[in-house]
């Protein structure tokens, strides 16, 4: 094999699994096979692997299901959320400014729950549905993003306040990466808290009936068998 | 359990080779066998659903010098891979029986 052909092939093989790995390259030294048939043919099982994860529920779930859909739904809080804080608790960001009264004070604060909640729930159950076809989850979110950056023409607000949902989003995947599940008490506060913000909003006449979809994820972390773990026991009860 | 075809000739590859059943020996054993190309995806994905079947066992061994030292992925047959392709084998010569090109090989013969 020649080397640039070799390497091209370990690359690729670096998509399997440490066990898979070993073996599949073995068999292609064995077989003497050239580089860019092994490049064909670790191409092919990585398509085949890929293929057999789409045949369950959960990357349809987690991709097309909720990542393209909630960050576009997300999108809209984060400028809401931009356009609140500019018109009424930034003197001086803009020409629209006027002091808040506390109904808006209220929306505000509830949007921003609403916001930082579903972010995060909505990152971490999308991990933890399918964290194999992550990469399928997060060019689902990012295309609507681009699309919405693209077409975002405001003089008055940047570009990137379209994307207040991503750092809570991203804190949820590296918590669902480092822990792999949360207590049920987290959870069912988490859910009880996204529910009573949006229903807030829904009181002020500032919700769309389908951002009700955004605390979906949140209720599944609550039912989901196995996506929790039981909140530890208190120790050092006496007797 | 009714087997493909495909997984039968991984069966039967693993059954005839032995101790000695791992990916590269058993994808030379079907292409010599079927004269057609065997593909590493076609044989690893396939290996993966047998064992979920629990038609065979799979387990890593250490390596040899012609492999550059990496490990192989040996294969054994399981009872129950074994009964299934008894039974694949024994529908295969029960449709066969008939066919006129079963009567031609056995005028060839």
């Amino acid at each position: 094999m020649t080397n640039i052909g070799w390497r091209l092939v370990e690359a690729l093989a670096l998509q399997l699994a440490p066990a898979e790995r070993e073996a599949v390259l073995g068999d292609l030294i064995e077989t003497q096979t050239s580089a860019w048939r092994s490049v064909c043919e670790i191409g092919e099982l990585l398509v085949r692997r890929q293929l057999q994860l789409w045949k369950s529920l959960q990357p349809w779930l987690a991709a097309p299901g909720l990542a393209f859909h909630c960050s576009l739904m997300l999108m809209g809080f984060s400028f809401a959320i931009s356009s609140e804080l500019r018109d009424h608790f930034l003197p001086g960001a803009g020409w629209s400014y006027s002091p808040a009264a506390p109904a808006e004070a209220v929306t505000a604060l509830s949007q921003i729950f609403v916001l930082l909640i579903c972010s995060w729930t909505i990152g971490f159950t999308v991990d933890s549905l399918s964290r194999r076809t992550f990469v399928v989850s997060a060019v689902c979110c990012f295309l609507p993003c681009l699309f919405c950056l693209l077409r975002f023409h405001h003089q008055s607000l940047p570009r990137l306040c379209l994307f207040l949902f991503l750092p809570p989003a991203i804190a949820g995947i590296r918590f669902s990466r480092r822990t792999g599940a949360i207590t049920r008490r987290w959870a069912v506060t988490l859910a009880v808290a996204a529910t009573i913000s949006l229903a807030v909003l829904a009181a002020c006449g500032n919700v769309w009936i389908l951002n009700w979809v955004l605390v979906g994820p949140a209720w599944y972390l609550v039912v989901r068998p196995g996506a929790v773990k039981p909140a530890p026991e208190k120790e050092g009860t006496i007797l | 359990m009714m087997l493909g075809e495909f997984e039968y000739l991984l069966i039967t590859a693993a059954a005839t080779l032995g101790e000695n059943a791992y990916g590269a020996a058993m994808r030379e054993a079907i292409m010599q066998a079927t004269g057609r190309a065997c593909s590493i995806g076609a044989l690893y994905t396939t290996l993966d659903r047998l064992e979920a079947k629990g038609l065979v066992r799979t387990w890593m061994a250490e390596g040899t010098p012609q492999r550059g030292g990496r490990s192989r992925r040996m294969v054994r047959v399981t009872s129950a891979g074994k009964a299934a392709a008894r039974s694949f084998y024994d529908a295969i010569i029960r449709i066969s029986d008939q066919a006129p090109w079963a009567e031609q090989t056995e005028d060839a013969g």
